[in-house]
């Protein structure tokens, strides 16, 4: 079980992948991050929320103070018209990236 | 990390930073709650659930700071965005308002760009010509140095400019000039050339280098080019007109009045030092007899001041130097004082003060254009209060409020100015056209990029000036007044504010009419003054006869006697005289005279300005005998010498004006012919225009010019000739009878002397022309804006008015009631305007003549035209206020 480090530009696209449907809070978007990993890499709490911020300065994400289903303050995520153009391009750019590095890494 | 004691800082951390701190804490102390929640849930006790949650985060604290960091830059952000949001809304929103009163709208703009394109116009003149540095390498150091005496600057003897340039030490070189008239021989036709003759360091001096070639050095006199034959330096004008930009012409020969000259280099186009377009420069050397004259003086001097030394200083020392000059050369030396201008004030002075006059009177009719826009705003702002107040009440901040206007006020502002520069851009040309030829550097006045930011910032000041007090006063009603009495119109420009508005454009209008009505009064007093002479009818032209051709006395006199016998013989002439100089005109010097019955001692010299005459000069003239008689044909070498004087002179020599039998010693030549009997005494003559006092001045005969004195005026007189006959039609007459003694001979310097005595007062016609169209513009304005205002306290009393009419007040009432509302505010104005007239008219004193700067008739005329405006700009308003109709008012209650 091979833990890789996460590329910037990936954990971004993750985290817009993440919150494409629906606006999810900090919390929700780290359990979804490893829910989804297959256990293949594994997101920290100390890399996630300052991407969070950043995407958020970069305007790809809006923060808004909403209700959690639990009833306490939550700061949820929600992307942007920007982010979700963001996010294409990323996902475009890294299949070509793996398609182009998959064949040589079987020779 | 607080700073206490700062309020600024404190009250920032409390708006922004406190905010991405608790935004971040809050975020991970949920994020830990959840973390805790999932972990007891998952079967660990609370506190490993905290601590497994935590260690997530790796360094917490590291991490919370990462990310208070980028949720600041990221508040930075968004508030310059929303900032910007907000800009762009004011501006359509100002842009709508705008559009909604076009009426309101256009007069605003109309207004502010006359006011800014006149600003624009005048200051790219005055750039042109004043503030424009001149292409000489430190041109604020080169002077100009002139003998000073009673009657003002002259011209340097050479004796004494030898001594100036061994004995200074305040100025680092000196350089000697004199100017003459050359036929410049090559080419198809001979053209008359001015040239300067210049001492070896002129061209070292000035510090600028040629387009081709050299210019001549401090070696001239030994130069081997020099020593062949002579040597020129020609301007690019010559190069590129008669030479057609000949690129081979340096070392080659050009011909000037017979002599050849190996042509050493050419100069650029901008190099003009005396503004005064030389087309070619050669050498000019002294010998020892020249070098030990004291008395001729005709050398224009220019010096570099050394470096540490100021104008001041050169002064002092010059004027010590020729103190000691005077003492040991006391013959034809009155000067004991040195008078050292430098470039730019020598040869701007005039204009400079001018149109820094012009500037500022521009700058007046501005501000009234501002007021005007400002009541205009003010009226609007008030009619404006219920939207402010909802607009307040819908949260927006009064800072809001005041930016909004101030947008709105920017737009008028920027549109304005952008009208002024359009209005500029044809302005220029147009006043370029209208100028007095004199002013020098005008040519090629364009707006440039410096007019270009010049009327931006005018346009920012004016905003500025209009739009403040209006987004002030606009803010404050809309957070004084609540939505329900919004409706209800107050009383709109508040008392005060219709005082300042009214009083201040009414002052500024009369202070404009008087700099106006005191120039014209000055030019109509200059039109008025007699020249001394009949100056209709009467055509001036030079002749030259080079000296190749004439080298000697009688050949020169021979020849202008019959030239003088062909022009006489012209049919239609009714009288033609020779003169040296002829009033107004070119050549000529002042010389010192001495009364045989005093002592020949300095303190009895009289420096007065000479002209040789032929017979037939005062006739032609039309300059009337006094006593005595006119100088005769019969005057001759043969006979004794004899002069003429004006009344000045046999004043300030004999304190009479009989002067008959007296004499005078003067003007070098052989020692028997020094002495000067007087025959005659004529009347004085303006010989330097209208505006300037009478000189004294002495005529002696042509005829008994010495032989050697001829070089003196460059062997050069003056055609004087009276004859009822156009200038167009006598001149190829005139060409031809002086051809028939000399073919190679032209005629130049030809004029009128009508067109000459006006050139005399073009500059006062230039300036009172330009003041009174600002005048007018300024009253027109300031009527425009009085009657804005009260318009508009009409409107806003409508309510008032009608309950009066119903209560049976008269309309005459209601007119006398706003008649002295209105007139009130034009009164303090005038009042105003008259002080600020006294303070600044004094400033025009120069361009004043035969006037005082507080002449009484000049005011009380401009008093009254003021007044008379201002009743007109009331009248019309408060008539309609005494038709509103009580009824229709008490209806709308």
């Amino acid at each position: 079980m091979a833990r890789t480090d996460l590329l910037h530009g990936t954990l971004d696209a993750l985290i817009l992948r993440a919150v494409r449907t629906r606006p999810l809070h900090g919390y929700a978007i780290s359990q979804w991050l490893n829910d989804h990993s297959c256990s293949a890499f594994e997101v920290l709490e100390g890399s996630l929320y300052p991407a969070l911020y950043r995407l958020e300065r970069e305007g790809f994400l809006t923060a808004a103070w909403g209700t959690s289903d639990l009833g306490r303050r939550a700061k949820f995520y929600q992307i942007t018209p920007t982010g979700r153009g963001h996010l294409e391009t990323e996902a475009e750019r890294f299949q070509a990236f793996a398609a182009a590095v998959t064949p040589l890494l079987q020779t | 990390m607080r700073r206490l004691g700062h309020p600024g800082r404190e009250l920032f951390d409390t708006l922004f930073r406190a905010s991405a701190d608790q935004e971040v804490d809050a975020e991970f102390a949920f994020h830990l709650a959840m973390g805790i929640r999932d972990g007891v849930a998952r079967g660990l006790s609370p506190g490993q659930a905290r601590q497994e949650t935590l260690d997530r985060f790796g360094d917490l604290r590291r991490v919370r700071i990462q990310c208070t960091r980028i949720a600041r830059q990221r508040d930075t952000i968004m508030r310059r965005t929303e900032y910007l949001d907000e800009v762009w809304q004011d501006l359509r929103y100002a842009f709508r308002t705008l559009r909604r009163t076009p009426l309101a709208t256009a007069v605003m703009l109309g207004t502010l760009a006359i006011g800014i394109g006149a600003t624009t116009t005048i200051f790219s003149v005055l750039d042109r010509v004043v503030l424009r540095p001149f292409p000489i390498p430190e041109a604020g150091r080169v002077v100009y140095l002139f003998e000073q005496s009673p009657n003002g600057e002259g011209d340097v003897s050479v004796g004494n400019f030898i001594g100036w340039k061994e004995q200074t030490s305040t100025l680092t070189d000196l350089t000697a000039m004199n100017v003459v008239d050359l036929n410049l021989e090559d080419g198809d036709t001979p053209t008359r050339i001015g040239v300067a003759e210049v001492t070896s360091s002129y061209f070292s001096l000035l510090r600028v280098a040629p387009l081709r070639g050299r210019a001549f050095g401090p070696n001239v006199d030994t130069d081997a080019d020099a020593a062949a034959s002579g040597v020129v330096v020609l301007s690019e004008r010559l190069w590129r007109g008669p030479f057609g930009s000949d690129t081979t012409l340096v070392g080659r020969t050009v011909h000037l009045s017979g002599t050849s000259y190996t042509v050493l280099g050419i100069m650029p186009a901008e190099f003009d030092p005396d503004l005064a377009g030389y087309d070619a420069w050669v050498p000019l050397t002294f010998s020892p007899a020249q070098r030990a004259n004291h008395d001729g003086h005709y050398l224009g001097v220019l010096g570099r001041l050394a470096p540490g030394r100021s104008r001041a200083e050169a002064s002092t020392d010059l004027s010590r130097i020729q103190e000691r000059l005077s003492e040991s050369f006391p013959i034809g030396n009155d000067a004991r004082v040195v008078s050292v201008r430098t470039m730019p004030d020598l040869l701007l002075r005039n204009y400079r003060d001018q149109l820094w006059f012009a500037l500022g009177a521009v700058c007046l009719v501005l501000l009234i254009a501002c007021a005007n826009v400002a009541s205009l705003l003010l009226a609007r702002g008030a009619g404006r209060q219920t939207e402010l107040a909802v607009r307040s009440a819908l949260g927006a901040g009064r800072r809001r409020i005041i930016r909004q206007l101030l947008t709105e006020a920017g737009v008028v502002g920027l549109a304005g100015g952008m009208g002024g520069l359009l209005l500029a851009i044809a302005g220029v040309p147009l006043i370029v056209r209208l100028a007095p030829t004199d002013i020098p550097r005008l040519a090629g006045t364009t707006i440039n990029l410096t007019a270009l930011l010049f009327a931006l910032l005018l346009s920012l000041i004016a905003t500025f000036l209009f739009g403040s007090l209006p987004a002030l006063i606009g803010a404050r009603r809309s957070s004084g007044v609540s939505l329900r009495e919004g409706r209800q119109a107050r009383p709109g420009p508040q008392r005060g504010m219709r005082v300042l508005i009214i009083g201040g454009e009414v002052a500024l209008a009369l202070s404009l009419l008087v700099a106006s009505g005191l120039l014209v009064r000055s030019l109509v007093h200059l039109q008025g003054v007699s020249p001394g002479y009949d100056q209709h009818n009467l055509i001036a032209a030079r002749v030259s006869l080079p000296p190749t051709r004439y080298p000697d006395g009688p050949s020169l006199r021979s020849t202008f006697e019959r030239i003088l016998g062909a022009v006489r013989a012209i049919p239609g002439v009714t009288s033609a005289a020779l003169v040296s100089q002829a009033p107004l005109g070119e050549g000529g010097s002042s010389n010192g005279l001495f009364p045989t019955d005093r002592p020949l001692e300095r303190e009895n010299m009289v420096i007065a300005r000479l002209r040789y005459v032929s017979d037939g000069y005062f006739a032609t003239m039309a300059i009337p005998l006094v006593q005595g008689r006119r100088i005769e044909p019969s005057d001759t070498r043969s006979q004794q010498p004899i002069g003429v004087v004006t009344v000045a002179l046999a004043e300030d020599l004999w304190s009479v004006t009989d002067a008959i039998g007296h004499a005078f010693i003067c003007c070098g030549g052989p020692s028997g012919s020094r002495t000067k009997a007087v025959v005659g005494v004529v009347a004085d003559v303006r010989s330097s225009g209208a505006a300037r006092a009478i000189a004294p001045e002495f005529y002696l005969p042509m005829a008994q010019i010495p032989d050697q004195m001829w070089g003196w005026n460059q062997q050069s007189m003056t055609l004087v000739v009276r004859s009822p006959i156009a200038l167009a039609a006598l001149v190829p007459t005139l060409r031809t009878a002086v051809q028939s003694i000399d073919p190679a001979l032209p005629l130049f310097s030809i004029t009128t002397l009508d067109e000459a005595v006006d050139r005399t007062v073009a500059g006062t016609r230039f300036t009172a022309t330009l003041l009174t169209t600002l005048a007018i513009i300024g009253l027109l304005l300031a009527m425009a804006g009085v009657y804005g205002v009260i318009s508009y306290l009409v409107n806003t009393q409508r309510h008032d008015i009608g309950i009066r009419l119903a209560l049976g007040a008269t309309p005459h009432h209601v007119r006398k009631l706003i008649l002295r509302q209105g007139m009130y505010p034009v009164f303090l104005g005038i009042g105003a305007g008259l002080l600020i007239a006294g303070a600044t008219t004094r400033l025009l004193v120069n361009a004043l003549h035969g006037i005082s700067p507080f002449d009484p008739l000049t005011l009380l005329a401009v008093t009254l035209v003021v007044l008379l405006g201002g009743v007109l700009a009331i009248v019309v308003p408060s008539r309609r206020a005494s038709r509103i109709q009580a009824t229709s008012v008490l209806d709308g209650l």
